[in-house]
């Protein structure tokens, strides 16, 4: 093998690896962009092969800068998985306004400056009371 | 925020129904405004005090972007006489119930 054959050993996968690790990021991007809200596990799995395919790129031909994205790529799929399995994680409800039970009292603002109350809530009208983790 | 967005959305199915959807964070009172522009179909409640959180119990500790307590995502349905018929708790907070789901459920749980 010439010396450019040597220096370009691997470098088609290991690129190929380096856009599939990436490309989840654009992806969850389109799947909110179109209110698709389930879990996205595209994300780890394609950024796993990602790093799977690096791995291979790497070994064709080992080299500092290669090594050095590999082990980014490592650490930032470790944290997706852990994130997916762990730290998104949300309790089990055991709150009072379980199903059959009245909502229990409250006083807040509603953005136009109205007050509401619980007794807002038993004027006739049914209500879907939706609790969402801000504009971030 | 994607929830809303559908939500938003479908709101034409929801007035069919005749139910009325409050979203609640703990965003102040001027996100809550920008919120409210966004989706105007949408009666938005500014909490950040988390009084109406705490009374539901929908707290999760340290769950917040920068570590602070916030709103677990948690759906309420209650009927007209304040009365809850059905809630949904996901057990992950990068998962919500489609405008479908909840639709499903108010065709269950309310009376026609």
């Amino acid at each position: 093998m010439n010396a450019a054959a040597q220096i370009s050993a691997g470098r088609g996968v290991f690129l190929l690896g380096v856009f599939l690790a990436i490309a989840p990021a654009l992806s969850y991007f389109a799947q909110l962009e179109l209110g698709w809200i389930f879990m996205p596990w595209h994300i780890p799995i394609l950024t796993t092969l990602g790093v799977g395919l690096m791995l291979m790129g790497l070994l064709r031909r080992f080299g500092i800068v290669r090594a050095l994205v590999f082990g980014l790529f490592v650490v930032v799929c470790g944290g997706m998985w852990f994130t997916m399995l762990v730290a998104s994680k949300t309790p089990e409800y055991a709150g009072p306004a379980k199903a059959g039970n009245a909502f229990p009292a409250f006083s807040a603002q509603r953005a136009d400056g109205q007050p509401l109350t619980q007794l807002d809530l038993a004027r006739g009208d049914a209500h879907v009371i939706v609790f969402y983790r801000g504009h971030w | 925020m994607a929830e809303l967005g559908q939500l938003h959305r479908s709101h034409a199915e929801f007035e069919k129904r005749k139910v009325r959807i409050v979203a609640v964070s703990n965003d102040d009172l001027e996100s809550a405004k920008a919120t409210q522009e966004r989706f105007p179909q949408l009666v938005i409640v500014s909490d950040p005090e988390q009084t109406l959180a705490k009374s539901a119990d929908v707290i999760q500790k340290g769950a917040g972007k920068s570590g602070e307590d916030t709103n677990a995502p948690t759906t309420f349905l209650v009927d007209g006489s304040g009365r809850v018929r059905w809630l949904f708790r996901p057990d992950n907070f990068l998962v919500r119930p489609s405008p479908a789901q909840v639709l499903a459920a108010i065709d269950e749980h309310l009376p026609k």
